[in-house]
């Protein structure tokens, strides 16, 4: 169990659906979960976890990796940070990537002071250079390249980050310094957010380079229960995607 | 059938005969690509397929363009502290 690391659950699934997935994380991992809900009003009325906040941008409602934005999820969660002095840090987690034992929030907290980092998260690396499709697209693009010019302490603010958009983590200064800026819209998160904790003076580390505890989160294909199962019994911490029940899994109480 | 769709399919079959591109680094297989200049670029085609991972590429000597794995995950020599 861990107070000091915020879970900040972003799902948009039905109520009943979300309220089984964080009573399964509740469970496995104790410690302060925020719902960011990206689904319709109504589902989001319905859920009866009481940590809860509606993400209203429409480009979490637009085709898959276009423009979704994190900035009203991360908000949020500094606002909680801004009330619990207690917590230190945050993980974001799609609705999908689901721990498998308990010790992921320990797994986190000590990676992000091992390494110094702000911003930790699955091939959370420089992404200048390279042929990944969101720089890419992002090259060139006036808004973000005047956003960066204007905030960067960096020598070359044209640098670009990426990391997997689940399971990075932001420590608390850097979560506030990120929540500080003014956000050009809709620049997509997978990018957008690594690529601005650099250019706000934080280190961004990649999980992959310090450990094995995301040697299970991949883009795709989804994880069987069967293959979640088995990974677990292997002593897999966590796994991402994972669209099955829940209930496949066993009882959360009883794991680990 | 339209030229783009034409085009389309002929560079598929291209690249599927197309040599491996190999990480500098670990030595693993990137993709098949055909590499070529073309107006001022250096063309690299079949670097964007859906199965192609992310690789960064920089001018490793004054003569010579290196592929490098971005993805830890999949390099190993990037765990054992190689460049990213």
């Amino acid at each position: 169990m861990s107070d000091r690391l915020l879970k900040v659950v972003v799902s948009h699934l039905e109520a009943d659906a979300v309220d089984e997935h964080l009573a399964y994380l509740a469970t496995l991992c104790p410690g302060p979960i925020l719902l960011c809900h990206g689904g319709t009003p109504e589902r989001f009325a319905a859920v009866r976890w009481p940590r809860k906040r509606f993400l209203a941008h429409p480009g979490l409602r637009s085709p898959a990796a276009t423009f979704q934005t994190y900035d009203e999820a991360l908000e949020a969660a500094h606002e909680v940070l801004e009330a619990d002095r207690r917590i230190d840090a945050i993980v974001v987690l799609e609705y999908d990537q689901v721990p498998l034992a308990p010790g992921l929030d320990e797994a986190v907290l000590a990676l992000l002071e091992q390494t110094g980092a702000g911003l930790v998260g699955k091939t959370a690396v420089d992404r200048t250079a390279t042929n990944w499709w969101h720089r890419v697209r992002y090259r060139d693009d006036p808004a973000l390249l005047e956003h960066l010019r204007r905030v960067s302490v960096r020598e070359d603010p044209t640098r670009i980050y990426g990391c997997l958009g689940t399971g990075f983590a932001m420590t608390r200064e850097a979560l506030a310094a990120y929540v500080a800026v003014e956000h050009p819209d809709g620049i997509y998160n997978e990018l957008y957010v690594p690529t601005l904790v650099h250019h706000l003076g934080f280190r961004v580390e990649d999980v992959d380079a310090h450990g094995d505890l995301y040697a299970h989160v991949r883009f795709e294909p989804s994880y069987t229960p069967a293959e979640a199962r088995a990974l677990r019994d292997a002593g897999v911490l966590v796994v991402h995607p994972y669209k099955e029940p829940l209930a496949q899994l066993g009882d959360p109480a009883a794991a680990g | 059938m339209s030229d783009e769709s034409f085009k389309g399919r002929l560079t598929r079959r291209l690249v599927r005969v197309a040599p491996w591109q190999r990480c500098e680094e670990c030595g693993g297989r990137l993709f098949r690509a055909w590499i070529y200049p073309s107006r001022g670029q250096i063309k690299v085609l079949g670097a964007d397929g859906d199965l192609v991972p992310v690789v960064r590429a920089d001018f490793e000597s004054r003569t010579r363009i290196g592929f490098r794995h971005v993805d830890a995950s999949v390099c190993r020599r990037i765990r054992e502290g190689g460049r990213p």
